[in-house]
């Protein structure tokens, strides 16, 4: 692997029946014991999937890891891939499981406290943001949001897959897809300061934690 | 305020997802929260729209390169890895050096090294029983069995009384074609005489590649014609997860105007066929696939 550039990877949602006979070549000659074919497979797709790692953990160093241990993984576990989905969701699927680990993992360290949800946070974010460019303010926004509701707003919002896709890529129903990315985008609302009023804040769970009896956790899902 | 939607029930109702809209009817303040809610969701959207996806770092894609580079050749139980292709690559391959060649179709063409397709450590995968590998007989009509140590045991009329369908214990189709197969045109054009063993260049005018003899003392796939260098080659083409399958055809033929071995096979897809193309040194032992592909039946 030699080029740095994306073959054919432009960042957007590239699933096309084409697109996805190319992946499955590589994919199978890289089974078939081809030493360039995942490298030409990874080069078709790591600027989109640097994205999502990138928006999914919020911070360049550890996405950075996240990416490769991901991708080493793939590299590692081809032969699992069972041909039902396309390879770009089972791609997504690595990436966003490696970057979801990684932050759980750092969420759970006690010496990093978790940053308090609740409260005059979304002042202050507006405030401490106030003379940044938009864009900056939607990062850092979504760097606030719990993992689960941010990764279904990369996938779905910024990467522009469908439920469908991000559901397959999240391992969740359609509906709990539909459900992180409403709650999520309810609370960049606030974060941003698109709500005149802000909800009393007892009412706005900020993070939905799982098992919190949230209906986008519940056992079984939905459809 | 407890009776009222909280933020999250608005977020899931906007969703479709939500249970809430008994209460929205009764309630104006919480109908106008939501109404509020919906409006700062579409600004959330054209927000989100602004951000353009983030240029990957330099370094990493070197970095991550490197990584790849370092890791071993992907070894994997060779039967799950021939299954594993070609679910992958319906119609499609790519060779060891990564080029990847046209098929019949428009589709590019993958190809498995036969090793990958073998159980893994048992290369004589025929039996004690000596299970199923046929073998046609230099005539074309009788089937043989190896056994353990590979001789050829005749077997003529077995399959037929094991119950085989017409095609089995007819034997594969058989000609000798000459076309090219990584020409996708000739093959897509002669799959259908393949099929009925009626593509022989003598008979009808194929595209014939250069260097490809006919049958006689210089024929490269002289061995590959011999009952035995034929059953062995064959040990290593069939799939040894399914000892039931026979050739539908073979092709004496070429590829990128070496000289090779056209087995047709079953598909899993009733309405495809497996095209497996071997070169001239074929056997249970030596792995020489040099293309396959899976193409409509005609």
């Amino acid at each position: 692997m030699t080029a740095k550039g994306a073959e054919g990877g432009d960042g957007r949602p590239s699933g096309t029946d084409d697109g996805d006979a190319r992946d499955r070549e590589l994919l199978a000659a890289h089974l078939a014991g081809d030493g360039d074919a995942f490298g030409r497979l990874v080069l078709r797709h790591q600027g989109r999937l640097w994205a999502v790692a990138l928006r999914t953990i919020g911070e360049r160093e550890a996405a950075a890891d996240a990416l490769q241990d991901a991708l080493l993984s793939a590299y590692r576990k081809a032969d699992t891939y069972r041909g039902e989905a396309r390879v770009t969701t089972w791609l997504h699927r690595i990436v966003v499981n490696a970057c979801l680990d990684r932050v759980r993992r750092e969420a759970a360290r006690p010496t990093v406290p978790l940053p308090d949800r609740e409260g005059a946070e979304p002042v202050e974010l507006r405030d401490r943001l106030a003379d940044r460019e938009t864009a900056l303010e939607v990062e850092a926004a979504l760097a606030t949001l719990v993992p689960d509701q941010r990764a279904a707003i990369v996938l779905v919002d910024l990467q522009g897959l469908s439920v469908e896709e991000a559901a397959a890529v999240l391992q969740v129903p359609t509906g709990t897809v539909k459900s992180r990315c409403s709650r999520g985008r309810a609370r960049l609302a606030l974060s941003l300061g698109h709500l005149r009023n802000r909800p009393d804040a007892a009412s706005v769970r900020a993070g939905a934690a799982p098992g919190s009896g949230a209906p986008d956790e519940q056992a079984g899902g939905r459809p | 305020m407890s009776d009222h939607l909280d933020f999250d029930a608005l977020a899931d109702l906007l969703a479709g997802e939500g249970s809430g809209e008994a209460h929205l009817e009764c309630c104006p303040d919480c109908a106008g929260r939501l109404d509020e809610l919906a409006a700062a969701e579409v600004e959330v959207a054209a927000s989100l729209a602004l951000l353009r996806p983030p240029e990957l770092p330099a370094g990493l894609a070197d970095r991550i390169s490197a990584a790849l580079s370092e890791e071993p050749p992907l070894a994997t139980p060779a039967g799950r890895s021939g299954a594993t292709a070609a679910a992958l690559v319906p119609g499609t391959a790519a060779s060891g050096s990564g080029r990847s060649d046209p098929a019949p179709g428009g589709r590019a063409a993958t190809v498995t090294p036969l090793a990958r397709r073998r159980r893994r450590g048992s290369p004589a995968w025929l039996p004690a029983v000596a299970a199923g590998v046929l073998l046609m007989s230099g005539a074309g009509i009788g089937w043989a069995v190896l056994s353990d140590s590979g001789d050829v045991e005749s077997t003529a009329g077995s399959a037929a009384e094991s119950g085989g369908d017409s095609a089995a214990t007819a034997g594969p189709a058989r000609s000798s074609s000459g076309i090219d197969y990584s020409d996708p045109t000739a093959v897509t054009a002669a799959l259908p005489a393949v099929l009925a063993g009626e593509a022989d260049a003598a008979r009808q005018p194929l595209a014939t590649a250069e260097g490809t003899s006919p049958e006689g003392a210089d024929d490269p796939l002289a061995r590959l014609r011999d009952p035995a260098g034929l059953a062995s080659c064959l040990v290593a083409v069939l799939p040894p997860e399914e000892p039931d399958v026979r050739p539908l055809a073979l092709d004496y033929a070429s590829y990128n105007r070496t000289p090779a071995l056209a087995v047709v096979l079953p598909d899993p897809d009733p309405g495809k066929v497996g095209i497996y193309v071997v070169g001239p040194e074929c056997s249970q032992s030596a792995d020489s696939l040099v293309f396959f592909t899976r193409l409509d039946r005609p």
